[in-house]
């Protein structure tokens, strides 16, 4: 292209511009507009949360100020008020144990299965994987009543035991799954290099497959964590009071007759951190493993 | 160093009726270095995969020096392989992918050390050995991919491809190197690649595969001059063989409008068989521009510097029929002139089978 061509060519277009051919700056602007409308539309009752969390009881139900002096009170009452099983201590310890555990079983489990789903399929793995799934199926609430009847069989019910349990079950199809499409992407000639150079299935698995499957691992892990930490519906019905979680905590702060919004607000803050801390720490891996598990 | 001995050994896919290699007999020397090329699907990757106990055999045996491997798991073949994408461990950096095989093995840390710089040093990949494959460029990838073969000192080396993701001009620059480093170190390699000038300059042997048969298994040269059929004589060199359908009939064979005639009469050869019907081939460079009987008009012509490749199209048979000139430089022709050709060097006559009948000097006459 010669000089006259060239500054032919850059006429009337500032240099680097974000337009594609053919786009309006106009519809550009709204689009992007609108995109911050329906984010923040999302956000806000996140805000009002925290907001109502910092507030006293008196001013969360009264109409909103926008000036209030803010006062980590209410965070200091949920936190230490109750005592014994009831308190903030026992419940975050009890959804720690429970979720830690059932996460680690799930990763025990659910690696040597996609391995044996995506690296050496074994026969019929199409309907093992559908099998897997299916078992995702059925509505939590169909499978309470036998849940409970076996628990009660076991004198599981109140216990930790039968939240570990329950949560490596529910957590493990999907754990399979995300993990096969992660396994997938470990390059076939690298096991085989692996091989040749002498390494054992545990050694191929150990210093090829994990290390570079490492994200996904992560990401699967993570996802298990959270699935876990936030689950209601099983820890109310199978363990409710004998041994808490934190979803069952929140809820104690329920009051009939005081007025609790405020402290509602902040023991659903307290019960949120854990998982945005983990959700930002992992962000990136968390949407790569999502996608990947979930829609491929 | 050990020679590799394939007997009848053969490999089904899954699911397959066709074998992807059908009772393969191949016996390379030690110390040899063996190319396997055909086309796509011609189960010369199959082959080397074979070799290194990546497929199983459905049926037939594979050994290594005295010993059958047939059922010998790879880690336990001691051989190494090379793969077309290098399959370098990214986590590791190239000191550790290269003692990778070792540490397996348990050799001491002080060993691997030696081995290591003793191979990157060949390798001139000395200051690159605390590096991550992901910070190296292709070129020093395939070489770390050579070094981790070198350093387990193997009885085989087994390779599959590896310079076809080198760009053209350092494949040419590894491809020599790879010839002396193997020269060098003189141990038993089988080659696989799809470039049959890669097979012509690297193999001390060529086999051609085909459809999971093998054709032919010669040097170089051989195969160039005495290809065995229709298939190798038409896949080896560059511009290929013309090749050309003819009928020989009242003992006269003809190309275009002219008579072949050939010291050892291959009309005759070629009346004997199928009803006369064969195919007829000869080398761009048995053709000349200038003198000749044979008419032509050119097509295309492709001037190479050194060379120049001329596609003319003559009349055969009562069809346009192309063919490729090679001639020497400069040339001065140009699409659209009329030409008149003849035939110098050696012809080949295949049947409608594609088995060669009949190889020898000929020449096109009025």
């Amino acid at each position: 292209m010669d000089a006259t061509a060239r500054r032919q060519f850059s006429v009337g277009k500032k240099k680097g511009s974000s337009l594609g051919i053919g786009e309006s700056r106009v519809v550009h602007v709204l689009l992007g507009a609108l995109a911050w409308f329906v984010a923040l539309l999302f956000f806000f009752p996140i805000l009002w949360l925290v907001l109502s969390s910092l507030k006293t009881e008196l001013d969360a139900i009264g109409s909103p100020k926008v000036f209030f002096s803010p006062s980590l009170d209410r965070y200091r009452e949920v936190t230490s008020t109750t005592q014994g099983i009831l308190s903030f201590r026992t419940a975050f310890g009890t959804s720690a144990f429970v979720v830690l555990l059932s996460t680690g079983i799930v990763l025990f489990l659910a690696i040597p299965a996609a391995y044996a789903l995506a690296i050496r399929p074994v026969q019929k793995w199409r309907d093992v994987l559908l099998f897997f799934i299916s078992t995702k199926f059925l509505p939590m609430v169909a499978s309470i009543l036998p849940l409970y009847i076996l628990a009660k069989q076991f004198n599981l019910l109140g216990t930790r035991t039968v939240l570990v349990i329950l949560y490596t079950a529910m957590n493990l199809p999907l754990a399979v799954w995300m993990l096969r499409s992660f396994f997938r992407e470990v390059p076939r000639e690298l096991i085989e290099a692996a091989e040749i150079d002498g390494a054992s299935l545990r050694g191929q698995l150990k210093s090829v497959i994990l290390p570079i499957a490492a994200p996904g691992i992560a990401a699967t892990a993570l996802l298990c964590m959270i699935f876990a930490w936030n689950e209601y519906f099983f820890a109310l019905q199978l363990n409710a009071a004998a041994a808490q979680t934190i979803p069952i905590w929140v809820t104690t702060n329920i009051n009939e007759k005081a007025n609790f919004l405020a402290k509602l607000s902040a023991a659903s803050v307290i019960a949120s951190v854990p998982v945005v801390i983990a959700g930002w720490v992992a962000q990136k891996r968390m949407i790569r493993g999502l996608a990947m598990g979930a829609i491929k | 160093m050990a020679s590799v001995q394939f007997k009848s050994a053969t490999r089904f896919y899954p699911g397959t009726s066709r074998p992807a290699v059908a009772a393969l007999d191949l016996d390379i020397l030690d110390g040899e270095l063996l190319v396997l090329v055909g086309p796509s699907g011609s189960g010369k990757s199959t082959a080397l995969r074979m070799l290194a106990g990546l497929e199983p055999l459905d049926d037939g045996s594979i050994a290594i020096g005295e010993r059958d491997v047939s059922n010998v798991r790879p880690r336990d073949r001691d051989i190494a392989m090379v793969f077309q994408n290098y399959a370098l461990y990214p986590q590791l950096t190239v000191a550790e992918n290269m003692g990778f095989a070792l540490k397996q093995a348990g050799v001491s840390k002080a060993d691997r050390l030696q081995r290591v710089r003793e191979a990157a040093r060949i390798l001139d990949l000395e200051e690159y050995l605390d590096r991550k494959p992901k910070n190296l460029s292709g070129g020093q990838r395939q070489r770390v991919a050579m070094g981790r073969a070198i350093v387990r000192r193997p009885a085989v080396y087994l390779m599959d491809e590896p310079l076809s993701n080198l760009d053209a001009k350092l494949r040419v620059q590894t491809r020599t190197e790879l010839v002396e480093l193997q020269a060098r170190l003189a141990v038993t390699t089988v080659y696989v690649t799809h470039d049959q000038v890669e097979a012509m300059t690297m193999g001390h042997r060529v086999a051609v595969l085909m459809d999971g048969v093998l054709q032919q298994c010669d040097t170089p040269s051989k195969l160039y001059h005495e290809p065995a059929n229709l298939f190798v004589a038409g896949f080896i060199g560059s511009p290929a063989m013309n090749l050309i359908s003819a009928h020989a009939a009242n003992g006269v064979l003809r190309v275009g409008g002219s008579l072949l005639t050939s010291a050892g009469n291959a009309a005759t050869v070629a009346a004997q068989t199928s009803a006369g019907a064969v195919t007829v081939g000869f080398r761009p460079e048995g053709l000349s521009i200038g003198d000749g009987p044979l008419p032509g008009r050119i097509r295309v012509v492709e001037d190479l510097g050194s060379e120049v490749f001329v596609h003319v199209l003559i009349d055969h048979q009562g069809s346009p029929t192309p063919l490729i000139v090679k001639a020497p430089a400069p040339f001065t022709g140009r699409p659209g002139d009329e030409v008149a050709l003849q035939l110098h060097g050696t012809v080949h006559v295949f049947s409608t089978a594609g088995a060669r009948l009949f190889t020898g000097p000929a020449v096109l006459e009025r």
